[in-house]
């Protein structure tokens, strides 16, 4: 049997993160991985001789600078490359096409309407400004937010919460009345109606909604969908706002950096490690956690263990009844983490080609989403929503070896595509039976827009909800361990007993992307539970983080 | 003629819950309605040789306090021996007919051992669940009612996301939410058609939950509240009581003589210019009409700040409810039964409305020989084809739920969103004052800038459905307008 000072289960990013910020605290940390690579939903793989992809999510813009400040990312080797352009193949030859450069992507909406690529520009400011504001929630522990720890007995806790609360006060008092008003449509609007407040042009607000749908079960005429277009907004590469990077060699390579920063500081990262249960144990005055009880037997004892994953394992899976109350089970059974897209990734031997920009170009480097209308993505959902998935579906897309050579052979590409709506419940057959049909219906769309796809496929992976699931362990297959919705951010993130990384169960701990402040390469949960258990070790209340 | 201190225009129930409210505190006030008769949306209309409601069928959410304030049980409306007599608050039957046996319908009583057999009925699992339920239901209402009765502030709609229960429960979709603690179809179409009755929204619409607190509230204890219906021949004798007792306070009410314009300078209310062209003038007008057909109809778009006129014109105002008076057959309940499958349906439905389209499969509510059948948006209503073949539907789907024909259609009338702007000027049709989604909700309503009764026009207030927080026949935005009215001029502004 093995002794730590705290055990991490699953090393995804997030349980990376939490794991390098406890070790760098002073504790001896041992993160339990069962799959024989570090990474979860970060990951990256060779899929067929020579040809590189990241294999689930391939962008990064969410993660937390302090993150990458704190644990030295760069001297590990993070080299985010920005995402300078998006281009939307519109049909017909048509297009619209965003680009670094303001006044190019002026001119490029300008020709849709010149009204809206003033609106644009307007919009641009608006939304910096919230998501400004937004980050601010962002960084601080969701129990303070939300706090009803101003009543509780630590008098140095409630004293440094009432300090936060005071200081968000102030924030929002100096806030203009209209920002606010936006900011609580932003909670609770439709992505296409909050977006009509400036555009008429149905393709940009089809363009601008898709960040607002990835990885959500929603649509864009959907209530409440817009929130996650702010949330989108929060991203910040090199300090620039709304960027998206890409890590050369692929997102993998963004967790081989977390894990060497997490080892750097003395964590042990133990793979093909599966946790069987956590180990409890009950006393009247309530349950303590113990350690963890792997797959094969093996026990590690630690006074504090804390779990990346969704709730359905943390507790569900993990914890046996009577281990903590019956709520914390429920909670777990109530969670909504259904999936909601797939992933195809294809290796090319010519660069695509699109048929509204059928010359190489810097738009390559960029990335490209196919969205057309609203109404195009509305009725992919409708297609999906009761059990099943999209025959036309939205499709968002980069093409990796443009940016990095490394990730094909010389001459050949690889191409990624996140899809969306693939219901990870199907109504009729399963997965495993529908992946080929799904992929076909990804490919109609691509080739539509990208004709010479047609013949210059040489491979090609379909990753469904299921696989998702599967391979990154993620219930449902929900990119963000769960719906980021009104109902499931904030203190319900993932319950209000767990909203401050702390569960019921003494020293039992969550970090993943299903805790505040959300899903996204951001670190934010994981860093912001380390946070926590740190204070609590040493004895005072962290709880603004500044 | 004296100039009064208020004008009420219109006098739907909160125009004339308003004017009650404030003649009894010793203010002078009018109230102007175009049409004949009184009671708007909750009023009556004539209906073969008798009359039948309008559109508002349920008065079980009119708060006990305004009933007790303005005496309604003196002029003909005795809330408290109506809910005595009352005893359950909706049903539920299946639109695919009773050969399902006892499956094929489900009655949700107000009385809990009643109500748990029912539900065990068509599932054990929810039955077992029922009391937790209203345990929560209980739980948030009265914070829920604090929030409905005050004046929205950033602050406080801030404040909901401190309590984490509150905030899932209203901001969830009515699938999520139904689906914590329920699995039986009937169960979650009966509460979700509760919900989403004249809203225009679906089940898998997030802030759903916001309208099933909202039609639950009022709850007594741990229990339902009854629905509050006008039996056959009672029409019309909430709305009767509700008129009796603003006169009896005092306030005018001049039937058959609308607004037509607002007159305002420098911002401010400077009097109603009437359908017959007189001008009448008055420190106050709180118009019950809702705010775009108040503001842009009324007051003109020259006259309001740009932003609002954009604010204005880009609410969801547009409504999608077809009512079926004098339906024959197998309808002799006296509750109200929702007549769906499921919420998958119901949600299938509501998709075709997003489409501008009229539903293929509609769902409804049905009440004392009528039936109020969800979508058929105001933009297709001038489609005959799309209309005629809508009726078809839901005549079809009554008959298939009550197993009767109902080949005698001669005493039938329909009434679409198009009546509701006729007759009462409703924007688009608007039922509810324009669309109740969280984002029109609290400090967002009336519209984004101007909350509770507020207009961006001085001197003048709203009271109806637009207002905070919202349609049904509640009487809160009429009292908030009435509160708001006193506290100003108390404070002589």
């Amino acid at each position: 049997m093995s002794r730590y000072d705290a055990v991490v289960i699953g090393a995804g990013h997030n349980g990376l993160i939490n794991a390098a910020y406890l070790s760098r605290g002073g504790l001896r940390v041992a993160v339990v991985e069962r799959n024989d690579r570090v990474g979860g939903a970060t990951r990256s793989e060779e899929v067929f001789p020579g040809f590189h992809f990241s294999v689930f999510s391939y962008l990064v813009s969410l993660l937390r600078p302090e993150v990458i400040h704190d644990l030295e990312l760069v001297r590990h080797g993070l080299d985010l490359v920005p995402l300078e352009s998006t281009l939307n193949p519109l049909g017909g030859g048509d297009e619209l096409y965003r680009e670094a450069d303001p006044m190019r992507t002026f001119w490029n909406v300008a020709r849709h309407s010149r009204r809206d690529a003033e609106a644009l520009l307007e919009y641009k400011t608006e939304m910096t400004a919230l998501g400004r504001l937004a980050h601010r929630l962002q960084d601080l522990v969701a129990a303070d937010v939300t706090s009803t720890a101003l009543d509780g007995a630590d008098e140095a806790a409630s004293a440094d919460v009432a300090a936060t609360l005071a200081d968000i006060a102030r924030y929002y008092a100096g806030t203009p009345e209209h920002q606010l008003s936006l900011l609580y449509e932003m909670f609770t609007s439709s992505a296409d109606h909050f977006l009509r407040r400036w555009f008429e042009t149905d393709a940009l607000r089809a363009a601008l909604a898709t960040s607002s749908i990835i990885g959500s079960w929603t649509s864009p005429r959907t209530p409440g969908s817009a929130y996650v277009l702010l949330h989108h907004y929060i991203g910040e590469v090199d300090g620039v706002y709304r960027g998206w990077g890409f890590q050369r060699g692929g997102t993998g390579e963004v967790a081989e950096i977390l894990a060497r920063a997490a080892r750097a500081h003395g964590a042990e990262i133990l793979l093909e490690a599966s946790v069987e249960k956590v180990a409890v144990k009950r006393s009247e005055s309530g349950s303590t956690v113990t350690g963890v009880v792997l797959s094969d037997g093996r026990e590690i004892e630690a006074p504090v263990v804390v779990s990346s994953l969704a709730p359905q394992l943390t507790f569900s899976r993990f914890l046996s009844e009577g281990d903590a109350p019956a709520e914390v089970f429920t909670a777990a059974s109530q969670w909504n983490s259904r999936g909601s897209s797939g992933k195809v990734n294809l290796a090319l031997d010519e660069l695509p080609s699109f048929a509204c920009r059928p010359e190489p170009g810097a738009h390559l480097a960029g990335g490209f989403s196919i969205a057309p209308s609203v109404d195009y993505v509305e009725s992919a959902y409708d297609e999906a929503k009761f059990g099943s998935y999209s025959r036309t579906p939205f499709v968002d897309g980069i093409i990796p070896s443009v940016i990095d050579p490394q990730m094909a052979p010389t001459g050949k590409h690889v191409l990624s595509c996140f899809v969306q709506y693939a219901d990870y419940e199907l109504k009729n057959g399963d997965w495993d039976q529908s992946r080929e049909a799904f992929g076909d219906a990804v490919m109609k769309v691509l080739i539509e827009h990208i004709p010479n796809l047609e013949h210059c496929v040489v491979g090609k992976q379909v990753l469904t909800p299921l696989d998702i699931e599967r391979i990154a362990g993620i219930p449902g297959g929900n990119i963000f361990h769960g719906e980021l919705r009104l109902s499931q951010i904030f203190a319900n993130r993932p319950a209000p007993w767990a909203s401050d990384y702390a569960t019921p169960i003494a020293g039992y701990y969550v970090c993943g992307s299903s805790c505040h402040p959300g899903g996204g390469i951001s670190g934010g949960p994981g860093r912001l539970a380390a946070l926590r258990i740190l204070g609590e070790k040493a004895g005072s209340f962290v709880g603004a983080v500044s | 003629m004296k100039q009064p201190d208020v004008i009420v225009l219109g006098a739907g129930h909160n125009g004339l819950v308003a004017a009650g409210l404030l003649a009894k505190a010793g203010v002078s006030v009018t109230i102007y309605e175009r049409r004949a008769e009184l009671g708007g949306l909750a009023g009556t209309i004539d209906s073969g040789s008798e009359k039948a409601s309008f559109a508002a069928t349920d008065f079980g959410l009119f708060r006990s306090d305004l009933a007790e304030t303005l005496e309604l049980a003196r002029h003909g409306w005795d809330v408290e021996a109506r809910r005595a007599a009352a005893s359950e608050l909706i049903g539920w039957r299946s639109n695919s007919g009773p050969k399902m046996g006892r499956q094929h319908e489900l009655r949700l009583f107000c009385d809990v051992a009643r109500l748990i057999d029912a539900v065990a009925q068509h599932s054990r699992h929810d039955a077992a669940q029922m009391p937790r339920f209203l345990e929560t239901v209980d739980r948030l209402s009265s914070r829920f009612e604090e929030l409905l009765r005050t004046p929205p502030s950033f602050s406080g709609a801030a404040s909901i996301a401190r309590e984490p229960e509150l905030m899932r429960f209203v901001s969830a979709s009515l699938e999520d939410l139904l689906g914590w603690w329920f699995e039986s179809h009937a169960l979650k179409a009966a509460l979700a058609g509760l919900a989403l009755q004249n809203t225009g929204l679906g089940p898998r619409h997030e802030g759903t939950g916001w309208l099933l607190l909202y039609q639950l509230s009022g709850t007594r204890e741990g229990l339902l509240r009854p629905a509050l219906l006008e039996k056959s021949g009672e029409s019309g004798q909430f709305i009767g009581a509700l008129a009796a007792a603003a006169r009896s306070a005092g306030a005018v009410i001049h039937n058959r003589l609308g607004a037509k314009a607002i007159k305002t300078r420098s911002s401010r209310q400077r009097g109603v210019v009437l359908d017959d062209g007189s001008v009448v003038e008055s420190p106050w007008v709180i118009s019950t009409l809702d705010a775009p057909a108040t503001l842009l109809g009324l007051v003109g778009a020259p006259h309001l700040p740009v932003r609002s006129v954009r604010i204005l014109r880009r609410l969801r105002m547009e409504g999608s409810t077809v009512r079926l008076l004098g339906v024959g057959g197998g309808d002799q309940e006296t509750g109200r039964s929702v007549i769906a499958s499921d919420l998958d349906e119901m949600q299938r439905a509501q998709d075709w409305a997003k489409r501008g389209k009229a539903s293929v499969n509609p769902w409804l509510i049905s009440a004392n020989g009528s039936a109020n059948a969800h979508y058929l948006p105001h933009s297709v209503c001038d489609d005959r084809g799309a209309v005629v073949e809508f009726q078809k539907t839901v005549r079809r789907t009554l008959e298939r739920a009550w197993g009767t024909s109902t080949d005698d259609s001669s005493g039938e009338q329909w009434l679409s969103p198009q009546d509701w702007r006729a007759h009462v000027g409703a924007t688009d049709g608007a039922e509810t004052g324009g669309w109740m989604t969280l984002d029109q909700s609290l400090v967002l309503r009336p519209l984004s800038g101007y909350s509770g009764t507020a207009t961006p026009i001085k001197g003048l207030l709203l009271g109806g459905a637009a207002a905070h927080p919202g349609g049904g026949v509640t009487g809160l935005p009429g009292a908030a307008a009435a509160t708001a009215a006193l506290g100003r001029i108390e404070r002589q502004e």
